[in-house]
Formats: structure tokens, sequence, C-alpha cells
């Protein structure tokens, strides 16, 4: 038996169910193909992100981000986007993921060049669907000259067939031809579509937003500023955000802000995440180490509208405005990541 | 266009066939249910929100020509049953080179392509265009034609390549997949030859598969 997932999706008819007539074949095939498509095609962990550093000879920056994958997924592509200083065979950009991991070199062209991109694939050790942090190291060859790096992405490579069990959830296709008998079990016929489609987690958790700067105090966004909570600004411009639609009569969606952040011991900082007048601060208590706060409590933001052409209410973006501040103690506090999760099953 | 019978999931489907071999409502709800899951299926490919990001700076004077600024790098669409890929929701944030102005461009083009796309006279369906902008303070610019852009099947079908990958952890046989390359782009223009180059400030780009 197997379980392809196709290249594109596709489309059980409901039309065909119709009330008082059996569910006919042709519905079920695709609705098990559609539920393979559905759980092997890919995610965007990091959609393409601003990074806008330049990294000097001989030195290693790493990139950190906070991602929620579906749990099938076996490979990752880390893409990144740029450009040496200097001309044409000047330098090299070595690429590892995660941070620590063996480094692959990959030439990077000149200034009077157009940006080009950087690919490394990551083979992964094991499947997960858990809230994790993924990293990336990037480091110029020693001599050569520095690169300007100015977007990251990062996405699942999709899969070409799933596996018959709990983690990737596949329908075997061979039982649900014309003919063959309805069963309600795991992984076939119609008790595994079933199981699928009653399933919101199949649902892809989405990365609605993520900037990350190196993990270090000399890169990393800095401040000593006790400025009020929305004027000390940690995105030039508002950042757009549409969540999922889940249930019927959904308008907004929870939205889930994450922040990797560093603070003297005894300084606090405050951390803002707006939408409109709707606020939700988070407070983080300094370690004198990086850390991930992952406390914040979610915030809503409107959710797709399905009967509009692209999926805004009213026409208008929902956008999410973060701002921070040291807010008790001394010395510096620094920002390393903003993300907005959509984490909701 | 949006497949599910109710444009959202519905709560409370039972989650096996308890011995009604399919009663026609429970899979009508479940093939609902699936459709609206692959529907809602959309991936943000593309989120900045503080770029200040402009095209090299030619010593030779501007020709008004178009120039890349961005790139999302390469990705692989969702693709539709017909072929096409899901729609894209575009959005671009930038200032103009100086007040006479820039004007600028967002798309989704299938690798090798964005130059044909991106700085062709005639704008295609997968490539959005704003008015001409004269502000020089950077914001979300708000004249683009359209909000979405489209990749049809017939453009898909000649990007359709198969690469390799695999198909389990820690392992050492390679599979072929097949996919769509493309990349976000976002090229721009300027007016007058002397400006400064326009910036990019801030560039989305979301699947969406709506009604």
């Amino acid at each position: 038996m197997s379980q392809p997932v196709g290249y594109k999706r596709s489309r059980p008819r409901f039309e065909d169910v119709s009330l008082g007539v059996a569910a006919r074949s042709r519905t079920h095939l695709p609705a098990a193909e559609l539920s393979n498509w559905l759980r092997g095609v890919g995610s965007v962990l990091v959609p393409a992100s601003n990074v806008s550093i330049t990294i000097a000879a001989g030195t290693t920056k790493t990139l950190r981000y906070r991602v929620k994958p579906i749990g099938t997924a076996v490979v990752r592509v880390w893409v990144i986007w740029a450009r040496a200083s200097a001309v044409t065979g000047a330098s090299s950009l070595s690429v590892a993921a995660p941070t620590g991991a063996t480094l692959t070199a990959r030439g990077v062209v000149g200034t009077t060049e157009a940006l080009q991109p950087v690919t490394l694939v990551e083979p992964l050790t094991a499947k997960s669907a858990a809230e994790q942090e993924i990293s990336i190291d990037l480091r110029v060859v020693a001599g050569g000259a520095s690169v300007l790096v100015q977007n990251v992405m990062c996405y699942e490579m999709p899969r070409r067939e799933l596996l018959r069990d709990s983690t990737d959830g596949g329908i075997a296709r061979e039982t649900l031809l014309s003919r063959e008998p309805i069963y309600d079990e795991d992984f076939v016929s119609l008790g595994g579509i079933m199981q699928a489609a009653s399933n919101i987690d199949s649902r892809r958790r989405v990365t609605l937003f993520a900037r990350s700067w190196p993990d270090n105090i000399t890169d990393a966004l800095s401040t000593t500023s006790g400025a009020a909570l929305g004027t000390n600004l940690l995105t030039t411009l508002p950042v757009p955000m549409l969540a999922r639609k889940r249930y019927i009569g959904d308008v907004v969606g929870a939205v889930s802000p994450r922040y990797y952040v560093r603070a003297p011991v005894g300084t606090s900082m405050e951390i803002r995440c707006a939408n409109g007048a709707t606020v939700v601060d988070v407070t983080h208590a300094g370690t004198g180490a990086f850390a991930w706060v992952t406390s914040s409590a979610d915030i809503n933001v409107d959710c797709e509208l399905m009967t509009a052409s692209d999926g805004r209410q009213g026409a208008a973006w929902d956008e999410l405005i973060f701002s921070w501040r040291r807010s008790a103690g001394l010395g510096t506090c620094y920002l390393a990541n903003v993300s907005a999760l959509d984490l909701t099953t | 266009m949006a497949t599910s019978e109710h444009l959202a999931f519905v709560a409370g489907n039972e989650t096996s066939l308890v011995n009604l071999a399919g009663d026609t409502a429970t899979i009508s709800d479940a093939v609902n249910n699936l459709l609206h899951l692959s529907d809602s299926a959309g991936r943000v490919i593309v989120c900045t929100a503080d770029g200040a990001v402009s095209y090299p700076k030619k010593s030779s004077a501007n020709t008004g020509a178009w120039f890349p600024v961005f790139s999302s790098g390469v990705f692989y669409p969702l693709l539709r049953d017909d072929g096409s890929a899901y729609p894209i929701r575009v959005r671009i944030g930038g200032r103009a080179g100086s007040a006479t102005g820039s004007i600028f461009r967002i798309g989704v083009c299938p690798v090798g392509t964005a130059a044909f796309s991106m700085s062709g006279g005639t704008i295609l369906p997968n490539v959005v265009q704003t008015a001409t902008i004269t502000s020089t303070t950077p914001a979300w610019l708000t004249t683009l034609l359209s909000t979405l852009v489209t990749l049809t099947a017939g453009q898909v079908g000649a990007a359709l390549t198969e690469v390799s990958t695999y198909d389990a952890v820690s392992s050492a046989t390679p599979v072929g997949v097949l996919v769509c390359p493309c990349t976000i782009e976002v090229w721009t223009r300027d007016l007058v030859p002397a400006d400064d180059t326009p910036v990019v400030a801030g560039v989305y780009a979301a699947e969406y598969v709506g009604i």
C-alpha cells in the first residue's frame, strides 16, 4: 500500500455527498489524497525576513528563530540572500544549521553584482512538532571580503510519501478504490479520512513574522531607554498580520508573540505587542544571558475572511506594532528575535 | 477560489465511522473540513517590516529602467487542483528616491523568468505595480493595482521540475519531488536619473485561497 503526497492538491466534491445518497467512491479517494497532500507539503518556518548585517572576514554570526513545525518534515531548506563587498570570487559564505554543525562553503559574488541566493539543505535527525528554536551559523571565509546578508528564509521540503503512523498520518490510497470494503481503522479507508478530517491539528502552524539579529551583544538590537512603551519601536513599519479562519463565525484569531532577549541580572525589560488599542505586554527579568520569552499572552488579529478576494476584513490590514524599554535597573537590554506565530489548534 | 462548503471548519464531527459506514452528513462534513484545512494551508512567504533596501548604485546615470531590489529566494508555492498556484496576497512598503517619484512592482516569478515578468511593459497576472510614489518617508504603499498575484496553470506547468530530497530521517536514499521553484520579487524604477534610489522598507507575501 502507498500514501503518496501529490505535487498539487486534489479536490473531493462535496456536491457528490448528498442527503439520502451514499457518498460515492470518487469523493473518498480524492479526500484521502487531499489529506496526504495536506500533511506532506512543507511549511514555511521562517518567512523571508530582513537581516541586513555585514559579516566581516573570519567572523561567524548566529541567527535563532522560534518555530512550530507540523511534524512530518525530514528536510529543511535555508535560503540566504547575500552579496560580497568586493568583486566576484573575493569571498565565500559558509553556512551551518543548526548552530555548531559543520560549515558548508558557498561562493558569494561582489558588490557590483546583484544579490544572490545561498542555499543550505538541512536533513533532520528527528521529526518534531514541538515549538522549538531553529538556528543557523553564517561565517565569512578568513581573508575574504565582508558579506552583506540581506534576508533569510527557511522552509520544509515536501514529502514524497507518508508513513501510516501517528506521526505522518498517511492514508493508504489503495484502500479507497472502487469496490474496496469500508473499514473504520487508522490510516486506511474511510476511517483514516474521518480521523484526518476531524483533527484540526492537521492544520499547519504558521510563522506569520520573524525578525532576527545575531545573538550577541554587538549585533543584537539594544536599548537603555526607559521611554514609555509604544515609542521605542522594534520595526520601522507595522507588521501586516492575518490569522487563519477556523470555525464558522470566527472573525479573529490568536497570534503568539515570541522574543529572544537578554538583560543584566537585576534589570528588567518590557516588550509590547499592540494591535490598535489592544496591547499585550510582557516583562523579562534579566539573567545575564539570552533567553526566549514565551510567556507572553496571545493577541487577537483579524482572521482571513474567506468571502473576500484577498482575505482582508473591510479591505483593511491588521498590523502589529512591537515596542520595548528597560523598565527597571541599569545596564543595556538586548533583543535578538521578535516573532509572531499562529499556534492555535 | 475557496473550495469548502462552509468556508470554515465544522466542529464536532465524528472522529470515526462508529459503524455507520459513512453516513452522508458525516462524510460531507469530513470533506468540508479537509477542503477548508487545505484552503487555509497558505503560508506567509515574506514578511519584512524594517528593511532599507535599494539596488546597488550605478556609476552611470540612472536610465529609468527597472531594477531588482528584493528577492525572497527560491520557494515552492502550493498548487491547486487545476494546476495553478495558490494566489499570493502582497504588500510593499517603501519610499521614493525623491519627490519626483518612483514606481514599485511586486510579483511571484518562476525561477528564470523574473527579468521578463518584472521589467516588461505589460503587467502580467503574476505582477502588480504601484502608482507613482512621491513620499520620501517609508510607509506601506496603498496604491497597488491589486493585492493578489497569481501564477496560471500554464506558468506553473512550464516551470515544474523534480528536485531531490529525502523521505525519512537520517536517510541516505534521495527521492524526487515535483515542485515549481519561484521567487517573490520586488523591482523599482526611479523617474529622475539624478535621484537617489527608491528604498524598499517592507515586503509581505502570503498564500491565500478565498472565494
